[in-house]
């Protein structure tokens, strides 16, 4: 019985010890860490779902989170397809993992538009929308820079140059790792696979 | 019996583990920490907080304090000021800082118990109060602003300091880094960035907050330019080669 007891406490212990150790450092991500994770200001703007999108209700969640706008000719298409492939190959629910786009063009892009744009790539990826102040308090946090170029010439009138990266926020609601435009998908999966693993 | 003996071993270096881990360190040492009011320094009248504590963090009233600031600029004589009454461990000493720029600050405890405890500290005194809602209300220890452990062969350390934006804004310090960051995939491939200032910082694609570090690992080839805060023509390439 003594000897069972012994046994038990033994396997609990180390499924303690493993769960800590299972926690990713910084050198096994394949990101841009922070250290510590950045404690983020909650936020809710309307969404393409037609629910408001509150950061603080998708604890436990992995949340890639990137800022664009639907008329983008080419960073914004090319990080959303390398999503989709992504989500596809992590295969994970909808409830574990969301792809979140925040338009910078909110001038252009309504919701609905926005919906066809995020749906195109996979009908579970979300477009957030906001204006203003609101906008502009979700975009510090992360450092985002969008500057409005004009056009002459074009049907666009303008495009915006803007950072590119792609934001991990963890399952803490903090965000922890940043992709760098040009990060393989396989690197952004592993990264996921990790922090998801070390949440479970 | 073999196995009760086995199983009564086993609990026995189980709980002696967690009895291990479970002990929190019972030195006597002596915790320093320097505040200021107001916080962060500027140019004028200001009060040192000096708090003394034990490990344990009971305080320790009735020890002679002195604090020593030097600012390495010639001609500048060192200011000094002293106080031995406290309450609840923290001692008040008068300073007027003549100069903006960066000081160090040694802090000199005379224990009642006859010990002594120093610590040393890296300062800015700003030539205007500075917007600040950090969560810092302390300054680091020199041993302390020091402590990111790196491995210089395959990691680039760049530090911002506390004060950077300001010495940039005065004109009183250039680039603190070089116009390219050169890493290297099979040799130097990891940047690492630590804000030490009290301002957010922008490096390349990188947007860091105070106190935080950002590690990134290249595994690829790739050229990123972009605003850089820490220079004054504000523009950084980070080259990433073979």
């Amino acid at each position: 019985m003594i000897y069972r007891w012994a046994l038990l406490i033994l396997a609990i212990l180390l499924a303690g010890c493993s769960a800590a150790a299972s926690q990713p450092q910084a050198s096994d991500l394949r990101g841009a860490v922070f250290d510590p994770p950045r404690e983020l200001t909650d936020f809710s703007l309307m969404s393409t779902s037609g629910e408001p999108f509150t950061l603080s209700e998708h604890r436990g969640q992995v949340i890639l989170l990137y800022f664009g706008y639907r008329s983008c000719p080419d960073f914004c298409p090319t990080t959303f397809a390398e999503l989709r492939r992504v989500y596809l190959e992590l295969g994970e629910p909808a409830n574990r993992v969301k792809i979140v786009f925040i338009t910078i063009d909110p001038e252009r892009d309504d919701l609905e538009s926005l919906a066809l744009y995020t749906h195109a790539f996979h009908e579970d990826f979300i477009g957030l929308r906001a204006e203003g102040e609101a906008l502009e308090q979700v975009k510090g946090q992360f450092g985002i820079v969008a500057e409005r170029r004009q056009l002459a010439d074009s049907a666009l009138s303008y495009v915006i140059d803007h950072t590119a990266s792609v934001f991990l926020i963890g399952p803490d609601g903090r965000l922890q790792v940043q992709y760098l435009y040009g990060t393989g998908y396989q690197d952004i999966v592993h990264d996921v696979r990790l922090i998801l693993q070390a949440s479970s | 019996m073999l196995k009760t003996l086995t199983a009564l071993a086993a609990i026995v270096v189980i709980l002696a583990a967690l009895w291990i881990v479970s002990q929190k360190p019972t030195s006597n040492a002596v915790q320093i920490s320097l505040s200021s009011e107001p916080f962060p320094l500027s140019v004028g009248s200001s009060t040192l907080l000096v708090s003394l504590k034990r490990a344990d963090g009971a305080p320790i009233d009735n020890a002679a304090v002195e604090v020593s600031g030097q600012m390495q600029h010639q001609g500048m004589l060192p200011l000094t000021g002293r106080t031995s009454s406290s309450a609840n461990g923290e001692y008040r000493v008068p300073i007027i800082w003549p100069m903006m720029g960066q000081w160090m600050v040694d802090v000199t405890a005379r224990l009642p118990d006859g010990g002594q405890a120093a610590d040393q500290y890296e300062v800015v005194v700003y030539a205007v109060p500075p917007h600040y809602n950090g969560s810092r209300t302390t300054y680091r220890s020199v041993s302390e602003s020091t402590s990111l452990v790196t491995d210089p062969s395959r990691e680039l350390l760049i530090v911002i300091p506390e004060g950077t934006q300001a010495m940039i804004t005065a004109g009183l310090i250039d680039d603190v880094i070089p116009a390219a960051i050169h890493l290297s995939v099979n040799g130097q491939n990891t940047l690492v960035i630590q804000n030490n200032d009290l301002v957010d910082h922008r490096i390349g694609p990188f947007f860091i907050r105070p106190g935080e570090v950002i590690r990134q690992r290249f595994t690829s080839t790739a050229v990123y330019r972009g605003v850089c805060t820490i220079r004054q023509s504000a523009v950084v390439n980070i080259i990433v080669e073979n």
